[in-house]
């Protein structure tokens, strides 16, 4: 009797997307055909984005724009300060772990697999021009001096140089150990800092091209380190652990973060606010180049990768539980 | 042949109405022995009855039952009303919870979780490694520290959603209820499950805890409960049905007489489940009722067919036996149409579609009996007072002036307008039945109302915990791959899975092992989420994958199969075949010969399956109910031109009701499932009757339609009119029952009956103007 044809809903659409072969895809098949004319379907991709919630673990700047990637080669980008955010096309199914552009066009995110994509558009597209799934290491942080000259550091002392864009990556040798090289950063002087496991802790004054080692204040691990604008070095790590040096890495000095949930992601805001975050929902935050940090959570007590400014009194947050939003309180 | 007929019912009359005395006899003993038996009948209800045990999902779920349990979880959840659950009290509540529920007869206490089991546990990062214990540790004496300490273990477990509510203002234990004994092998006593779980909530509720309650069990306990209200209603319809009648037959024994032959085999049917083995489901508990009107309806022909008798002048005994003779074909062949017609809803493969099926058909059959044969012998025994066959004459005498003037539309003119009419009103029922959706429509469980306490639990639960009610497990299963746990292409693809069935409309969250794999891979890398990732390396991701036992319900020993469990927003028959068609799509994608994805299992899965099968059966069920009934109009009549005006006003009948259910927002449901074939099977009836006068009125008198099919209204309208109205009021009273279930069927069932009433009445003779057209009448 009637009715056999309609019964069940009308999302064939839905699971149409749902094929597309690589996953990362799935959410650009919503939001790649949509216009600012279509703002039902754009609401919709903007609900899937919502309660997928996938894990993301790093956010740049591409101009005005922000970029976030994370899982299965999920990257996100948002054009009104993390108002709106759509899926954007990428050719990989690994985890992207890091992203950096050098302005707003030139990008490259890094990830699993030692997979390195570029993109020259702003994020829109991306291209894989490196992978070595075999070598079973994760690159972990990626950044570049100049459009052209750029390092890729991460697992077991895996390491890449290039200088042309990063069309070809050739490996670069650190450290003589092979620990995990989590994290890169620049100091003054355009001295280039390396932090990793188990206090590994490296320096380079010519570039990048030779690496030497520091003297670490702590045996457990970094996972990041903080330049802030007067020559501040800030290193957060393993268990609520935020070592800081005001002498080019020489000598450092230990801060009470008064948690002990690891500190995984940070960042220097505009107003010279330097937040980092953690597991546990764990917000900190210093009004002095990271003497003292002011402790907070987010309310779910998800774990948190990355942070950025939404505006002057609002967070961006990023991790387990995708992008967040946190009031930033005034001092 | 039709002398060879009347020779046969003279003979059969002879034999019923030579023996009286001795049938009566008879009729007491039987009814004295199946009132002793029903005092034996007990409410049967089960999980595995409600379910399509041969649908393929099914099979999966019974072949993997023993490893990953079930779909039979029970969930108390405790809140807090003010503030959040850190407090000394709530946790000693809590830990009383957690036993009371681990005592509970029928549950398997390997599976009750709660923050106070041993089997939730944390993990968390130190600089020397992993570091790990109870999140209530062994000391723990309530205090600030320990409250403190317990809060961050809390978070370090990943119990946040799951045993702990998302705003920490409450905390659940669940556990899972074995249907079957593995000592004794005892079938799990419902009712009682439920009467302890009420328990602990008339234990533990006060002004600062809130204690929420869903699952299979209490759900079943709290319908009983309705049910029990549901006897209160049938007295209701049972009053409205005494008065009417007393009303139409102007005479309290006739009243008597006929409400004794309708409820007779309403107490010799259950009177005989308890000795064919059944027992009285409370989803079932409509049939009884539907047999009384059923009864109602042919002991009105009955007793009218026997007044017409008396008014034409014969004594009681005489015209009993002429109303017998007139009465057993149409009546014999319309209550064995019934049985039939339920009977054959008893293929689909449902239980408790089944047992509908038997105690429908049983009850019809005996009706037959005690309808046919009890039921004018007791009237035989009537005496009628000439001021009653004054008054009843008068009453006639009024109706005389009615059935012509509604035989009118046996012309073709108004037969036209008629048929125009009925023909508008089946496309638009076509057009609105198109948006008739199966399974549950609501976020609760729509046999209680939404303001039910179940339901409010059950709302509560699934805004607090990410992990909600509904679980829907795929078994991903392996053949030949030694090691699939360590495996990666394997790994990866339920990875693939879970990433794909996260981005569904209607998925809450997914937990695979590979969910646990890259928590603990991320882990041994101290804790960064970039390491949350399947390594490639089978050393690295065995050291991921060992940590997980398999009483975490997502692998067996051998790794041969692994579960992956997929918390749904609701149980919405469209968001169950959303997230199937996704299931469905991947599996179809990446299934090969070493992997595959196997629907379903959880309790969700259960329901997929239902779903599914009731679609299927909807179909088959109507068809074989329909074929039944074409079959026996064909037998009866040899025409198919009788055959097309008794049926066809109930297809049209049929498909206003599902385009009611459509209007009203009730699913098509294993509930639901069987009011079509019950409101069909009862308006054939009305249909056979009126049919089978006029038939013997054109054929043995050689009348015109319209007055044959006025004498067929006179003899028989007014039992089908009157039955009709007072079933309705009967049944529409059941609009205020508290069990929602009930309250929608009375909807529907008034409906049925007023509908097809209207059709025999009006769109049978309309019908038969134009296929039985003089000349064609007698070659059909």
């Amino acid at each position: 009797m009637g009715g056999a044809g309609a019964r069940g809903g009308a999302c064939i659409l839905l699971s149409h997307a749902l094929l597309a072969p690589l996953t990362g895809l799935a959410l650009l098949a919503f939001a790649g055909g949509v216009g600012a004319d279509a703002p039902a379907a754009t609401e919709k991709a903007l609900a899937k984005i919502r309660s997928l919630r996938p894990l993301l673990l790093d956010v740049a700047s591409a101009g005005a724009r922000l970029v976030a990637v994370g899982e299965r080669g999920t990257v996100l980008v948002s054009d009104d300060r993390g108002q709106s955010w759509r899926g954007a096309q990428t050719p990989t199914p690994a985890t992207l772990t890091a992203v950096y552009f050098h302005d707003a066009r030139h990008g490259w995110a890094v990830g699993h697999d030692a997979v390195i994509l570029r993109t020259q558009d702003g994020g829109e597209t991306w291209a894989i021009v490196h992978s070595a799934p075999r070598e079973e290491k994760p690159l972990l942080d990626v950044w570049f001096a100049s459009a052209d000259s750029g390092i890729a550091v991460g697992a077991y002392g895996l390491a890449y140089a290039t200088h042309d864009g990063g069309r070809s990556w050739r490996p670069l040798k650190v450290l003589a150990d092979d620990m995990h090289l989590n994290a890169l950063a620049r100091g003054s002087g355009g001295r280039l800092y390396i932090a990793g496991e188990a206090g590994t802790l490296a320096r380079s004054t010519d570039g990048g091209r030779s690496w030497s080692r520091l003297p670490s204040p702590y045996r457990g691990s970094y996972f990041g380190m903080l330049a802030l604008p007067d020559g501040t070095l800030l290193l957060h790590g393993l268990r609520g652990k935020i070592h800081r040096s005001t002498d080019d890495g020489r000598s450092w000095t230990p801060v009470e973060s008064g948690t002990q949930a690891n500190l995984l992601g940070g960042a220097v805001l505009d107003d010279g606010a330097v937040v980092l975050v953690g597991y546990d929902g764990v917000i900190l935050v210093s009004r002095d180049q990271g003497r003292r940090f002011a402790l907070s959570r987010d309310a779910e007590g998800k774990a948190l990768a990355a942070a950025a400014a939404a505006g002057p009194e609002m967070l961006l947050l990023f991790g387990e539980g995708g992008v967040t939003r946190h009031p930033l309180k005034r001092p | 042949m039709r002398l060879d007929l009347t020779a046969v019912l003279n003979a059969i009359a002879d034999v019923v109405f030579s023996r009286r005395r001795a049938w009566l006899a008879l009729f007491a003993l039987v009814t004295a022995g199946l009132g002793y038996s029903a005092g034996g009948l007990r409410v049967d209800a089960a999980f595995n009855k409600m379910v399509p045990l041969e649908h393929p999902y099914m099979k999966v779920f019974t072949q993997y039952q023993q490893t990953f349990g079930g779909a039979n979880r029970v969930i108390v959840a405790l809140r807090q009303r003010q503030g959040d659950i850190f407090n000394p009290a709530f946790f000693q509540a809590l830990k009383q919870v957690t036993d009371e529920v681990f005592f509970i007869p029928g549950v398997d206490r390997a599976t009750v979780t709660s923050l106070f089991t041993p089997n939730t546990r944390f993990i968390e990062i130190v600089e020397e490694g992993f570091a790990g214990g109870n999140v209530i540790p062994a000391d723990f004496r309530g205090t600030p520290a320990d409250l403190a300490k317990v809060r961050v273990n809390v978070l370090k477990s990943g119990g946040v959603g799951r045993l702990v509510a998302n705003d920490f203002k409450g905390a659940l234990v669940r556990a899972e209820l074995l249907e079957v004994d593995p000592v004794s092998g005892a079938r799990l006593d419902y009712q009682e499950v439920a009467r302890r779980l009420e328990t602990i909530r008339a234990r533990f509720e006060t002004g600062d805890l809130s204690v929420h309650i869903v699952g299979f069990a209490k759900a079943v306990g709290d319908i009983a409960d309705g049910a029990r209200g549901v006897i209160a209603f049938f007295g209701v319809a049972f009053v409205i049905t005494a008065l009417l009648l007393y009303w139409y037959s102007n005479s309290l024994r006739v009243t008597a007489i006929a409400l004794l032959c309708a409820l007779l085999p309403v107490a010799w049917l259950l009177g005989l489940l308890p000795l064919l083995g059944y027992g009285m489901d409370p989803m079932s508990i409509l049939v009884p009722f539907l047999i009384f009107a059923i009864g109602v309806s042919h002991a009105a022909q009955m007793t009218h067919a026997w007044k017409l008798e008396v008014l034409a002048g014969r004594d009681s005994p005489a015209a009993a036996r002429a109303a017998f003779q007139k009465l057993i074909v149409p009546g014999t062949v319309a209550l064995l149409t019934d049985a039939l017609g339920f009977l054959v809803i008893m293929h689909i493969k449902i239980e408790i579609v089944r047992e509908l099926g038997v105690t429908a058909s049983l009850g019809v059959a005996l009706m037959i009996v005690t309808n046919k044969l009890l039921l004018p012998i007791l009237l035989s025994h009537a005496s009628v007072s000439d001021d009653e066959r004054r008054r009843a004459a008068a009453r006639e005498e009024r109706g005389r002036n009615i059935w012509p003037r509604l035989a009118r539309l046996a012309r073709p003119r108004p037969a036209a307008l008629v048929l125009a009419v009925a023909a508008a009103a089946l496309m638009l029922g076509v057009w609105k039945a198109q948006g008739l959706r199966i399974g549950d429509l609501g976020t609760g469980i729509p046999e209680l109302r939404d303001s039910a306490r179940y339901n409010r639990d059950s709302a509560v639960v699934t805004d607090r915990f990410t992990i909600g009610v509904d679980v829907l497990a795929v078994i991903a299963q392996t053949r030949d791959v030694p090691g699939a746990c360590t495996n990666y292409e394997v790994m990866d693809a339920i990875d693939r899975f879970e990433w794909h069935l996260r981005q569904v409309d209607g998925v809450q969250s997914v937990l695979a092992l590979t969910t646990l794999a890259k928590i603990i891979h991320a882990g041994w890398n101290e804790g960064s989420l970039k390491w949350r990732a399947l390594p490639r390396n089978p050393l690295v991701l065995a050291q991921s994958v060992t940590p997980v036992d398999t009483s975490s319900g997502l692998l067996n020993t051998d790794c041969s199969a692994m579960q992956v469990l997929i918390f749904a927003r609701d149980h919405r028959g469209d968001t169950i075949a959303r997230i199937v068609r996704a299931i469905k799509a991947f599996a179809a994608a990446n299934d090969s010969e070493r992997l595959q994805f196997l629907l379903a299992s959880g309790n969700v899965g259960v329901m997929a399956a239902t779903n599914e099968a009731v679609d299927a059966a909807e179909e088959t069920m109507l068809v074989s109910i329909f074929g039944a009934l074409i079959l026996f109009c064909l037998v009866t009549f040899r025409s198919w031109r009788a055959a097309a005006c008794i049926l066809l006003p109930l297809v049209l009948a049929s498909v206003l009701c599902e385009a009611l259910m459509a209007g009203l927002g009730i699913g098509l449901k294993v509930s639901t499932l069987p009011v079509i074939a019950l409101g069909v099977g009862i308006g054939v009836d009305y249909g056979i009757y009126l049919y089978e006068r006029m038939q013997h009125e054109l054929e043995q008198n050689a009348a015109g339609l319209t007055d044959a099919f006025a004498e067929a209204l006179r003899q028989r309208g007014t039992a089908v009119l009157f039955t009709a109205l007072t079933m309705s009021v009967g049944v529409g009273s059941w609009a205020f029952s508290a069990l929602k279930f009930q309250a929608d069927m009375g909807l529907l069932l008034a409906f049925m009956f007023l509908v097809n009433m209207l059709g025999a009445i009006l769109l049978l003779p309309a019908l038969a103007a134009f296929l039985l057209r003089p000349g064609t009448r007698r070659a059909g």
